[in-house]
């Protein structure tokens, strides 16, 4: 159990890298991460990250250097991203649906001295000796960007130093009880917190992930789940209904190893919580609250809690101070909270006052501590999972021919209302924003309407909107 | 049947006809993500007039695996 992993790590681990270099050392034949194209052992890892760390450092890589992952959930974007944590730089992962406008905006940000991605010399890289031992750096030393669309519209970096990271970790694996048996399908995107938490989760304990890109393809993700004895999986509740409403049968008779499943990103609505559960009553289903500023903040068992607490998120996690303020808004310190923004000291100052995050999510606290979240105190969006920023889309569609104003609002579904002298081709509309937009944040509905719902002193009555009033 | 195939894919994930091919599957692009998969599936059931096996279901990956099945389905 956790107990026998903490002896081992607790004390012993400060950086990344460390995390490859102890499975190296301790479990060298076990097997460490997979996809459909192979595996690889804790010492091959180990020694394929050491090659890639080679390679950086002979490339110029120096200690705080940005580089950039740009790859699908793979073995090698594990293999990459500790790569550059033993050349001791600055991974910034990122997410390969981008579009290329965001990509070039998150670069002109982080200003990476290099990319790894589908596109660098691998066989040059494969080919490198290793470096002898991961390049030094403190606790405190960043180890990643994780950017986020951010409440402007420009990607905000989050600074994750190595202390925050493992902070967190040792919360994490504490709370589920990660062993050297676990083995988890992940099909999370790595360049998120919530998918790259549960490869480290899992190689500090001595456990496998096998990575997919996306449940799009759910079947090879069902032969998986099986075929690689998953124990845990984790996922959003978009990927919950989708699994419960199309494939139950399927998943749950491919799912009989399954100890645990770790629910995130949006509420998952108790209804489906009781149908999963009763699906498959071993397991233990798992939620917690948690943004990239400041990783898991609590944790709850809803098998162990019980239907009584289905919507709440749990409890603080150890060393986690969570507070609401006045206004009810969820305010974390610890250890496990960024420093800042990278290179906006505006939204550090905004988001952050002596290191607590001021998280923009209303919450209530039930009478034994555990933490309900009722609300937002902004318009960001939360679409299965995804933040989006009316503002950015907005920003966006105001720039199409025709279009005078409008106004993005949502929750099952993404609309814009529009205001135009006539009705806009809804084709065209999409298209238009697929070129600058991800695909989630692409409105699914496009309503004309005569003029958009305001104050008297002109502020958007979002909320008019939502209530399907326009 | 594979043209109305062909005009459900395109319109169902909104993309450019050029983009249709039998290769192309789910993930593929950011358009045919897990929940425009569900979707497409539910959209074919609905406008054929059929309701894929969850065995069948759970191996629908592509543009070809759907046209296997709909000629298996049909024949039925």
């Amino acid at each position: 159990m956790g107990g026998d992993f903490y002896t081992v790590t607790h004390l012993a681990l400060h950086k990344l890298s460390d995390i490859i270099v102890q499975g190296a050392l301790h479990w060298p034949t076990r097997e460490a991460v997979a996809d459909a194209s192979g595996s690889l052992t804790y010492a091959e890892l180990a020694e394929q990250s050491a090659r890639v760390a080679a390679w950086l450092v002979g490339e110029g890589i120096r200690p705080g250097d940005r580089v950039a992952v740009h790859l699908p959930n793979s073995v090698r974007f594990v293999v990459a991203h500790f790569g550059v944590q033993s050349a001791g730089a600055v991974s910034v992962p990122l997410d390969p649906a981008l579009t290329p406008p965001q990509v070039a905006a998150i670069i002109a940000s982080a200003e990476p001295k290099c990319s790894l991605d589908a596109n660098s010399s691998w066989g040059e890289i494969e080919a490198a000796t290793p470096l002898v031992s991961p390049v030094n750096c403190a606790a405190d030393d960043l180890a990643a960007l994780m950017f986020t669309t951010g409440t402007t519209g420009q990607p905000k970096g989050v600074m994750l130093t190595h202390a925050n990271i493992f902070a967190a970790l040792r919360n994490i694996v504490d709370f589920i009880g990660y062993t050297e048996q676990d083995r988890e399908v992940i099909t999370l995107p790595l360049s998120h917190n919530f998918g790259l938490g549960h490869v480290y989760c899992n190689l500090l304990a001595g456990g496998a992930v096998y990575l997919e890109p996306g449940l799009a393809r759910v079947g090879r993700v069902l032969k998986a789940i099986k075929e690689f004895g998953a124990t845990g999986f984790p996922t959003t509740p978009l990927g919950i209904a989708l699994l419960l409403d199309r494939y139950g049968e399927a998943f749950a008779e491919r799912a009989q190893r399954l100890r645990f499943m770790v629910v995130n990103s949006a509420p998952l609505p108790p209804e489906r919580a009781a149908q999963l559960q009763a699906l498959l009553p071993q397991l233990n289903v798992l939620v917690y609250y948690g943004l990239t500023e400041a990783s898991r903040s609590t944790f709850i068992s809803l098998t162990r809690e019980g239907p009584g607490r289905y919507r709440s998120v749990g409890r603080p996690m150890k060393d986690v101070d969570l507070q609401l303020d006045a206004d009810g808004q969820v305010l974390i310190g610890g250890p496990t909270v960024t420093p800042g923004y990278w290179r906006d000291l505006a939204a550090t100052e905004s988001a952050l006052s002596a290191g607590v995050l001021h998280t923009g999510d209303l919450g209530r606290f039930d009478a034994d501590g555990y933490l309900y979240i009722t609300g937002r105190i902004d318009d960001i969006i939360n679409f299965g999972g995804y933040k989006i920023n009316p503002l950015a889309v907005e920003r966006v569609l105001e720039q199409f021919p025709g279009l005078s104003e409008c106004a993005v609002v949502g929750s099952d579904s993404v609309v814009a209302y529009y205001v135009a002298a006539s009705e806009l081709d809804a084709d065209a509309l999409t298209q238009y924003c697929r070129g600058q937009l991800q695909v989630y944040e692409t409105p699914t509905q496009f309503v004309r309407i005569d003029h958009l719902p305001r104050t008297e002193s002109g502020k958007l009555k979002r909320k008019v909107l939502i209530s399907g009033g326009g | 049947m594979q043209d109305k195939l062909r005009d459900l894919v395109i319109a169902q994930l909104k993309i450019d006809p050029s983009q249709y091919s039998d290769d192309l599957g789910a993930g593929d692009i950011p358009e045919w993500d897990s929940l425009a998969h569900m979707n497409l599936i539910m959209t074919i059931e609905r406008e054929f007039r059929i309701t894929f096996d969850v065995a069948d279901a759970v191996d629908l990956e592509t543009v070809g695996d759907f046209q296997d099945a709909l000629k298996r389905y049909s024949a039925r």
